[in-house]
């Protein structure tokens, strides 16, 4: 389930066939306005398609570090601790 | 990925955007036209979309209804050649 929480740095991603096409990321905005145009053509065969406006949410892609710490026991009675990064791959910036 | 950042989709049927193309006049093909020169029917047109999300379970405990608004027009390419041609 998506939770957009108080926040998101909306984006569309229009598609039409096989053509896509992206807005611009706007930061930090429930109502964003990108006032962006875009033409296409359109072919004999896809005339009963749709154009489809998919919203993502910009915010939620960009790369997380989450940090997991494991404490293990030793024989001395120290802890001892394995850290583990995980880093998304390949983080897109915005426009 | 896919689970955390995506909102919501809506679609906007092209034959929508079609029923309010510009159409030829049955006689003679040509598009009718303003005092001014402009095609009548072509210009871009207002489309409040209301999106949908992937759980239905969301939608329905949602208050407001997000939406997007979307001006389009479709120009068939007789239009675009005679406004090419007879200006």
């Amino acid at each position: 389930m998506t939770r957009t929480g108080w926040d998101m740095d909306p984006f569309c991603i229009i598609s039409f066939g096989q053509k896509v096409f992206r807005t611009r990321v706007i930061r930090h905005s429930r109502n964003p306005v990108w006032d962006e145009r875009l033409f296409f053509h359109v072919k004999r065969h896809e005339h009963a398609y749709q154009i489809l406006f998919t919203l993502f949410d910009w915010d939620k892609m960009s790369s997380n570090v989450s940090v997991v710490v494991l404490l293990l026991g030793t024989a001395d009675g120290g802890p001892n601790y394995v850290c583990a990064g995980l880093r998304r791959r390949g983080a897109t910036s915005p426009q | 990925m896919f689970a955390q950042d995506y909102v919501g989709e809506v679609p906007l049927l092209l034959n929508e955007l079609n029923s309010k193309a510009p159409k030829p006049s049955p006689e003679n093909g040509i598009f009718p036209v303003t005092a001014e020169g402009k095609i009548i029917g072509d210009e871009l047109q207002d489309y409040v979309l209301t999106l949908g999300s992937r759980s239905a379970e969301l939608e329905e405990s949602s208050k407001e209804q997000p939406t997007i608004t979307v001006r389009a027009k479709f120009t068939p390419y007789s239009a675009l050649r005679q406004r090419f041609w007879r200006t």
